[in-house]
């Protein structure tokens, strides 16, 4: 529902928010076993991690849809890397908040989604 | 099945530690779950296969492994996609084949995404009649269930005028709706729920690029009830959305515009207002939400938007949920509405979430909801982590009683005895799937339930 009207109103009832504090960026630990790949490199099935992203990933995650983290965004993504490759896959597989399960990626693999998150989440600011 | 997120969890850890077998793909080692877009719907697919090419997909099915199911978006929120057997994904079959200028059709491929198309036709001067509310589908996803907007237009399934479909035994069958040698073949596979065969292409007829303007306003439920006919009449497109618990409706009407395009991206504390002001009567109770939910709506303003068609067409639904959805003959749409919002009164069902009601016209294509004759679909809904089972079995046989088609994309409880009542050819599309496909490879226990196999 387009409903802008009803959006202002509830905005305006909600306490209004503090600016998020600065966080630290540590780097995003791996999970193990899965190694690299350049993500125009194709896979056994000329899949790349470029396509899987075009075609599902971007779907939300270049505007930041639904609250989406915007791919490569340090500020999107610091809090959720600390968290750790685990863990975002798990969320991915199950769905997470507004993300649905597999983030519309049917033919992805953990092994897809585990480089799919490595290539959206930035390196860790110094 | 039920799989808690910490079990997602340590899954995922065991993978991990698998996947370090050199050159082990991951569903040797790990069977990477599949869930649909609510999450209620769960399996561990033997296997993913993504064909590139309308060939490839011949070999696959060609090799006779057993059982397969296609999956679109997995936006489905009946068991129409689990599977232990192949998981088919047409994801890279994508993007525009042939287009005919004169005749404003176009052919699309099975995996486009319903939000690609909007643009990819404009490109080439057209656009879709109608879209549907959500345009997360793929085309072929939203053809094989009938998929459709509101207004008065058939489903996308109406405007396909020609289909390329590979059986399970890895035959190309080229159908047209004008060839009489197609026509029954044709109209089955328009709406086969994808168990004729896998759908790679379909010829869409268009319309020319349209600029659109939608107004959204909160009104009563009597007003809108009273003149649900002359609206859909008077304009391009109309829908409402009753509120349980509230004396008013959220109504949309869309028309043709040439005023400037305006429509703004709703900020995030826009986007997420409904779902707080939703979830935070869940908490008020029941007796006092009438009283609450109208002070509420009776203050707001219209809004307004102006873009091209497809961007006013369709919706982006952050808020994940579970669906019902039946198509009741035009002409008994607002008692059915009646009686639905009075069940969900008279059986205080602890429910916030609006339902949603529109106008579809009527169309050939055996499955359609719309075989025959314009129906009104009306969509119940409840969000995804609230088990929306009590309060769908509380209203679907409201549907029932109306003559209501269940949407053979959400959540349903009917068989084989009861459609077939309901759909003066379904015992021939019966016939026509067992013929396509003897062994069942493209059932799943949910189907077999559905086609009495």
């Amino acid at each position: 529902m387009r409903q802008l009207g009803l959006g202002m109103m509830l905005v305006s009832l909600l306490a209004a928010c503090d600016e998020p504090a600065p966080v630290a960026s540590p780097a995003l630990p791996t999970v193990a076993g899965i190694p690299d790949r350049d993500p125009d490199a194709p896979d056994a099935d000329g899949r790349t991690t470029l396509s899987l992203w075009a075609r599902s990933c971007a779907l939300c995650h270049v505007d930041g849809t639904g609250g989406a983290p915007r791919f490569a965004n340090q500020e999107d993504w610091a809090e959720r890397r600390a968290q750790g490759e685990a863990v975002l896959l798990a969320h991915t597989l199950a769905g997470h908040r507004n993300m649905p399960p597999l983030g519309y990626c049917m033919d992805c693999t953990a092994e897809d989604f585990v480089r799919l998150i490595r290539f959206m989440v930035p390196e860790a600011s110094p | 099945m039920a799989v808690t997120r910490r079990d997602l969890l340590s899954m995922t850890l065991a993978a991990a530690a698998t996947l370090s077998t050199p050159g082990a793909r991951a569903e040797s080692a790990f069977r990477t779950p599949w869930r649909n877009w609510s999450g209620a719907l769960h399996a561990t697919p033997a296997s993913r296969v993504a064909p590139a090419s309308t060939a490839e997909l011949q070999r696959f099915l060609r090799a006779g492994r057993s059982p397969l199911r296609p999956v679109g978006a997995g936006h489905s929120f009946s068991p129409l996609v689990p599977t232990q057997g192949d998981l088919l994904v047409l994801d890279r079959l994508q993007g525009l084949g042939d287009v005919d200028a004169t005749t404003l059709q176009a052919q699309v491929r099975a995996g486009t995404r319903l939000s690609q198309l909007g643009p990819l036709l404009d490109d080439v001067g057209q656009a879709c009649w109608n879209m549907p509310d959500i345009d997360r589908q793929t085309l072929a996803g939203a053809l094989s269930t009938a998929t459709h907007g509101t207004g008065d237009f058939r489903s996308l399934s109406g405007y396909v005028t020609a289909l390329r479909l590979v059986t399970v035994e890895g035959e190309l069958l080229e159908l047209d709706a004008e060839a009489e040698a197609d026509v029954d073949l044709f109209h089955a596979a328009a709406v086969s729920l994808g168990t004729l065969g896998i759908i790679t292409e379909a010829t869409l007829a268009n319309t020319r690029p349209l600029r659109l303007k939608s107004r959204s306003v909160f009104e009563p439920l009597e007003t809108v009830l009273a003149e649900f006919e002359a609206r859909v009449r008077n304009h391009r497109h109309f829908e409402f959305f009753p509120l349980p618990y509230c004396d008013f409706v959220s109504s949309l009407t869309i028309d043709e515009t040439d005023a400037p395009i305006h429509n703004p991206a709703p900020t995030p504390e826009e986007d997420a207002a409904m779902t707080d002001l939703l979830r935070t009567l869940l908490a008020t109770p029941i007796m006092a939400r009438r009283v609450v939910f109208n002070r509420i709506v009776e203050s707001l303003e219209p809004s307004e938007a102006v873009d091209r068609s497809y961007g006013i067409l369709c919706n982006i639904r952050n808020q994940r949920f579970n669906e019902m959805e039946y198509s009741v003959p035009a002409a008994a749409g607002m008692a059915c509405v009646r009686e639905l919002m009075d069940t969900i009164s008279e059986r205080r069902i602890d429910v916030t979430f609006p339902l949603e009601v529109r106008y579809i016209a009527g169309d050939e294509c055996w499955l359609s909801m719309m075989h025959g004759g314009p129906r009104v679909s009306i969509s119940v809904h409840e969000f995804a982590d609230r088990d929306h089972r009590p309060y769908f079995d509380a209203v679907e046989p409201v549907f029932w009683k109306y003559g209501g088609r269940p949407h053979w994309g959400k959540v349903h409880s009917l068989g084989h005895e009861q459609l077939t009542e309901l759909y003066p050819r379904f015992e021939d599309f019966r016939a026509l799937r067992a013929r396509l496909d003897p062994r069942g490879r493209l059932l799943n226990d949910h189907l077999r339930t559905v086609f009495g196999a």
